[in-house]
């Protein structure tokens, strides 16, 4: 079909069907212009719109062909990609294996080429959210010895945590709930799946769970060193997004602990502890949180 | 005393040991037991100050007969006491760790009675941890200066690293300021770890099976500004270690006020840039293949708090520049301002490919900012540079320099001291660095 109008295949959201919609592109002539998810394309005028048929065995063939012509790393990259939440990642993916399968292995050293760049850089975006996650998932104990873990994240970063974390806590059940694509990981100590965590309740925190969560906080108020303050290094570390659901940044104001625990010990006497856990610790002079001391970053 | 007050205390007492990495060894999951260790580390969180929390950093107990002068737990210093039992310690251990708070737990501990008494109590947490509840994460333990070679290496076998602190840069500091250490006893367990370990991989060649001793390897750490050792005598001081005792890290820290011996200062801040300067030294050391000799001399003893230590080298050797990109060896690659290990690998990967200009450098993660003075692309200097000290210097220091005109510009600031500077604060781009955290 010489010059006729170009052709945007739409594939149909999942992994399949966009593997099966680059192995159906090659059946055109010349290439389709791109490769765009089917719910999500507003078709515009002057291109045809194909819709590619799902299909187990074609993506196979092309998970197989990838990863002989361009290698594994190749394919991992390709899985990474489709994992994250960009709307036009069906394109990154067809034109980066559209190149990989013409210049094979020698992919991996066109690093300035803006198509493998491309899927470079939504590689890194999601790795570097995953790995966001591996630092800052706080998990609490519920009930019945379940520990659960909250998590809000941008990009479908579940299927790189679990292995992470089933094989740390491998005698630990647990479950983490993506909230933002409404799945939850379980470990039942024994196997992992993902599963919809529509109508999802956690159960009821343990008894013992908020002294620990308390004692954490007041871990990491205490461990800061107050001459070295630097809220700038902080949120380049831990970014402000994350801080939801960390415990040690939570009850910043209202913990009525957080005010009798100003005074850190090294600048209290010995004498003076004494005095005040007569007193009752919680009498001590309110100088404000450490947090305040900095001021509202 | 209820263990919210002795987490307080103790973690309060903990905080001035700038390690808290938990990097060095890769393990993964076991059957049965409760963690893993990540080769990389991980950090946790991060405290007000910017520093990683990678590990429970807590001392067994703050209650020390010894009379260290810059320590907050010298048995003079009229602060609160508590100590930890070795069950209160271990299980509050294992509470955070399955929460992924931490990586694990990073032990040290006040002289309680006696370096062997405090010793064993250590290993009694230690014990507790790895077979009553089986926890296979990370832990750091500190030797305790003057305790007995058996306590080390039962230590050593339970423990990922080890470490001894240096504590002052030099014997004579040492003498004046902790009567109760010698350079010996703090030197004697080092050696005793270096060789443990060096045993213990020749152990591991012939079984697989041999018990490991600390293989995240042993760490110092040195106190910076408290006493008056340059910048040569301590990274003089660090090459040393690293290369004769084979040391994994060494930590430097910048002097908080704790104390109020007559030798010490009081009331300035902590020199934190001075502490940046000796971590991207050290950096250069490990990793770029320096020699103290080429970044510090007996006439120049001052890291130069405007430039970077690379930065600054390059500016003193523009005979060895400009670098062609398309042909250079990674050993040259890593000695250019800007290029770092990453960067140097992407060159050598992409200029396989094709030869590189500089679009391709940005793309690649060169600093760029920095690098063009010294490079060129296919025999081409970037458009508008000159290869001449004062040009380089007066762009490369722009953004540092707050207030110009106070400040003498080149040529004379590179016999600038940390004296002459006193309230000089770090760039933005230092700030937010800040290295002691995460490598
Ligand atoms: S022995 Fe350790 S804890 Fe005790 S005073 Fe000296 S440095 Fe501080």
């Amino acid at each position: 079909m010489p010059d006729g109008p170009a052709v945007v295949l739409l594939y149909d959201d999942t992994f399949e069907g966009l593997l099966s919609a680059v192995f159906q592109s090659y059946s055109f002539h010349p290439a389709p212009e791109t490769v765009e998810s089917g719910s999500l394309c507003q078709q515009k005028l002057g291109c045809r719109y194909v819709e590619a048929i799902p299909s187990e065995e074609q993506a196979e063939r092309v998970i197989a062909g990838i990863r002989k012509t361009m290698g594994w790393a190749a394919y991992e990259k390709v899985w990474t990609a489709f994992q994250s939440a960009f709307e036009d990642k069906g394109d990154a993916v067809y034109q980066y294996i559209r190149i990989g399968m013409r210049v094979g292995r020698g992919i991996h050293q066109k690093i300035t080429d803006p198509r493998v760049m491309r899927v470079d850089k939504i590689c890194a975006l999601v790795g570097r959210e995953a790995g966001m996650f591996r630092q800052f998932i706080r998990f609490s104990k519920r009930a019945g010895g379940v520990y659960y873990a909250p998590i809000s994240p941008e990009h479908q970063v579940l299927p790189m945590l679990m292995p992470h974390f089933c094989s740390r806590f491998s005698i630990q059940p647990f479950m983490i709930h993506d909230k933002t694509h409404n799945q939850a990981g379980i470990w039942d100590a024994k196997d992992w799946y993902i599963t919809s965590a529509e109508g999802l309740l956690p159960p009821e925190a343990a008894e013992d769970d908020r002294a620990y969560q308390r004692m954490w906080k007041s871990f990491y108020d205490t461990i800061a060193i107050r001459e070295r303050i630097n809220p700038v290094c902080r949120r380049n570390h831990m970014p402000k997004k994350y801080w939801k659901d960390l415990t040690e940044m939570q009850w910043k104001n209202e913990d009525p602990y957080q005010e009798s625990r100003i005074p850190l010990p090294s600048e209290l006497s010995a004498q003076m502890v004494k005095g005040l856990s007569q007193g009752g610790i919680s009498q001590s002079p309110g100088l404000g949180s450490l947090e305040r001391m900095i001021g509202e970053e | 005393m209820d263990m919210m007050d002795k987490l307080r205390i103790l973690a309060d007492s903990a905080k001035y040991d700038a390690a808290c990495t938990s990097s060095g060894v890769d393990r993964g999951g076991r059957a049965g037991m409760l963690g893993s260790a990540v080769g990389c580390g991980i950090c946790h969180s991060f405290a007000a100050d910017g520093r990683c929390i990678s590990l429970l950093k807590v001392l067994m107990t703050n209650s020390c007969v010894f009379d260290c002068q810059y320590c907050v737990n010298r048995c003079s210093n009229d602060i609160p006491r508590a100590t930890f039992t070795p069950e209160e310690l271990a299980c509050l251990t294992m509470e955070f760790y399955r929460r992924n708070y931490i990586e694990g737990l990073f032990l040290s501990s006040g002289v309680l009675k006696n370096p062997d008494y405090a010793m064993e109590r250590m290993c009694r947490v230690l014990e507790l941890l790895r077979h009553t509840y089986h926890f296979n994460g990370y832990i750091h333990a500190k030797a305790i200066p003057g305790c007995s070679p058996e306590l080390v290496d039962k230590l050593g076998l339970l423990c990922d690293r080890m470490s001894v602190n240096i504590e002052l840069p030099s014997e004579k500091s040492l003498t004046q300021l902790a009567p109760d250490k010698k350079k010996d006893s703090i030197l004697k367990p080092m050696r005793a770890v270096r060789d443990r370990i060096s045993q213990n991989k020749q152990d591991l060649a012939v079984y697989r099976h041999a018990p490991a001793f600390a293989p995240g390897g042993q760490s110092t750490q040195m106190i910076i500004g408290a006493t008056p050792e340059t910048d040569y005598q301590i990274m003089r001081l660090s090459a040393g270690l690293y290369k004769n005792y084979g040391l994994k890290r060494v930590f430097y820290s910048a002097y908080i006020p704790v104390g109020t011996h007559a030798l010490l200062p009081k009331d300035q801040p902590p020199p934190l840039l001075r502490e940046h300067r000796l971590y991207q030294t050290d950096w250069l050391l490990r990793f770029y293949g320096f020699q103290v000799e080429e970044l510090l001399d007996e006439v120049h003893p001052s890291l130069d708090p405007l430039l970077d230590p690379k930065c600054n080298w390059a500016l003193n050797h523009l005979d060895q520049f400009p670098v062609e990109i398309n042909r250079a060896d990674k050993e040259t690659l890593l000695r250019v301002p800007g290029i770092g290990l990453k960067s140097a690998q992407r060159i050598l990967q992409a200029r396989r490919a094709g030869s590189l200009g500089f679009d391709d450098l940005k793309k690649i993660g060169v600093v760029l900012k920095r690098a063009v003075y010294f490079i060129v692309c296919r025999g081409r200097m970037y458009d508008g540079t000159r290869m001449t000290q004062s040009f380089i210097y007066q762009n490369l220091t722009a953004d540092v320099r707050r207030h110009p005109g106070d400040l003498p510009l080149f040529p004379a600031v590179r016999q600038l001291s940390w004296q002459d500077l006193p309230d000089l604060r770090p760039g933005r781009e230092d700030t937010i660095k800040c290295l002691t955290g995460q490598l």
